[in-house]
């Protein structure tokens, strides 16, 4: 059984698209990051598998089950949207009150580890809390009743570092109790810290599934490197993996494919007095992935 | 009924100062009965004086004499007064609270949560069914109270006729912005349309005596329906209640079965 799986998932807004033909599958108590730049579809997907949005064609199923006029299932689900809107008038209590009244029973005791592990206090009128505690408000409510999936859309946007690794955290504490964490995002590196699988949605479609792992080695970066005293370009052409090299007076400049470690064994040759390596964008990755693929 | 219990608590305050208003303003009006009794003849010869219809604009018809009791309270709260303030407080009920909610992105939340479309309506219904019966039954007993005080005996069936009627209107109207905002999650088309159709309804229903050839039709305004046939003075009409009923609950079943497939939050 899978946790995620959809067929031939569609939806139009009208005209506009939302997702074409989305097949996707994410397995039992994996971490799987649904990767892609504003715009590109993620949402879509996350709101047809709430069932909030109705497909237009294709199906989706949620932890075995047909997602379509079956509110049972959303039991068994925690759900942070990617636009957080929340009763402001209400207090943290009031709404993790209201909100697992819905969901049937609330187990105080893990909400109040949950509470504390975010370091919140509920008892301030949620129209009082900045743009983080707001969403540890909403990270709170979407782990509160233990669920077996997890639909996080963009969950880690106005964390601060510190409660993003206790978040990061609590994602591989519930993934190794057995609950599969479904989570969308346009940062690749979130990404990476998290996630054992990823899908890259590109204009609505699934253009690539690949371990994490792999897309790491396949990945581009751009390095900058000053050296201490000028460099002969020469010896930089012989070093494997790189690209687009421009050397001049003490500094050098490539794209880096897959390891860094030839670049970074060659540059210890000498004194280095500024490393600067740059993440790729999606759309890099996203390229790099496919020349990797045709060449292959 | 969590959805029910949630919204009414957080509204709780607008429900009860809304209630108290609408009692006090009531009651005050009940309260005058008597110096209105008293200065009559003097009173008739002004109305006499006004054009009549800028008072039939008011809900002051022609049959109606101000100054019997049942008169007075038709004129001054059931034509217009009463049923104007419930039917302000369903259609904003109705309106805010399926559609004023999605465009927030709250609903979203609510509806995410194992909540199916069809309880999340009905729940949301029973908000504005609650709210209105709360203010009803407030209104109710201060006419009540007022009356005792004054000493003016009316039938206590015309009474729970008079304040029904405008508990009607408030539904009916009400329920059409929400069904609106079922249909299609804009606030601002629900309670714009909503308004409008009760303007419209009640002038037809206040001006249409007027003229002769669209008197006959004066009884097609749920107005006339509600409290335009002066319950206060003829008693409960079932067969009229019944089909604001029928209205209601079209315009409700409409708005439900497009919210049962549509969208949430788009």
């Amino acid at each position: 059984m899978s946790a995620i799986r959809t067929e031939k998932l569609s939806k139009y807004y009208g005209k506009r698209r939302g997702v074409v033909e989305l097949d996707l599958e994410v397995k039992p108590a994996e971490v799987f990051g649904f990767l892609g730049p504003n715009g590109a579809g993620k949402t879509t997907t996350i709101r047809l598998l709430l069932d909030l949005i109705r497909p237009s064609s294709g199906q989706a199923w949620v932890l075995g089950q047909p997602v379509r006029d079956n509110p049972a299932l959303r039991r068994r689900v925690g759900y942070l949207p990617g636009e957080l809107n929340l009763y402001d008038g209400l207090t943290g209590w009031e709404l993790f009150r209201y909100f697992g009244r819905l969901r049937g029973k609330l187990d105080t005791t893990y909400l109040n580890q949950l509470i504390e592990r975010f370091n919140l206090d509920p008892t301030h009128k949620l129209r009082t809390l900045s743009k983080g505690g707001k969403q540890k408000i909403g990270l709170v409510q979407a782990f509160m009743h233990r669920p077996e999936l997890l639909i996080l859309d963009e969950p880690t946007s106005g964390l601060d570092p510190l409660l993003q690794a206790e978040f990061q955290k609590l994602v591989q504490e519930v993934r190794h109790e057995g609950a599969t964490v479904f989570l969308s995002s346009h940062v690749m590196g979130e990404v990476q810290a998290l996630c054992d699988r990823v899908g890259i949605i590109r204009e609505g479609r699934l253009v690539a599934v690949s371990a994490i792992h792999e897309l790491a080695e396949r990945s581009l970066r751009r390095v900058r490197i000053r050296f201490a005293e000028a460099i002969n370009p020469k010896e930089w052409a012989q070093v494997p993996g790189l690209k687009n090299l421009r050397a001049e007076g003490d500094w050098l400049e490539a794209t880096v494919q897959g390891s860094l470690d030839p670049l970074i064994k060659a540059a210890a040759q000498h004194q280095v007095r500024d490393f600067i390596s740059q993440e790729p964008s999606l759309e890099e990755i996203f390229l790099a992935y496919y020349d990797g693929r045709s060449a292959a | 009924m969590h959805i029910l219990t949630q919204n009414l608590r957080m509204g709780r305050g607008n429900l009860l100062g809304f209630g108290i208003g609408l009692a006090a303003l009531s009651l005050i009006s009940v309260l005058f009965l008597p110096s209105i009794q008293e200065n009559g003849q003097e009173l008739q010869g002004l109305i006499k004086s006004m054009p009549k219809g800028m008072l039939a604009a008011f809900g002051i018809s022609e049959g109606v004499s101000l100054f019997t009791p049942e008169g007075f309270l038709q004129g001054r709260l059931f034509a217009l007064m009463v049923p104007l303030l419930l039917i302000i407080q369903g259609v904003g009920i109705g309106s805010a609270t399926i559609a004023g909610e999605e465009e927030r992105g709250q609903l979203e939340m609510v509806a995410a949560h194992p909540v199916s479309r069809t309880r999340l309506f009905l729940e949301k219904l029973g908000v504005l069914v609650v709210a209105l019966l709360f203010s009803s039954l407030l209104l109710f007993l201060s006419v009540w109270l007022g009356l005792q005080a004054v000493g003016v005996s009316l039938p206590l069936s015309h009474q729970f006729a008079a304040v029904s009627g405008s508990f009607l209107l408030g539904l009916l109207f009400g329920s059409l912005a929400l069904a609106l905002g079922a249909w299609n999650g804009r606030r601002a088309v629900a309670l714009g349309l909503a308004s409008l159709t009760a303007v419209v309804t009640y002038l037809w229903n206040a001006l249409a005596p007027l003229n002769k050839d669209l008197a006959g039709s004066q009884k097609f305004s749920p107005f006339y329906l509600a409290t335009g046939y002066e319950p206060l003075r003829n008693g409960f009409d079932w067969d009229y209640t019944t089909i604001l009923l029928g209205i209601t609950l079209l315009v409700l079943a409409l708005g439900f079965l497009r919210f049962r497939q549509r969208d949430i939050g788009v």
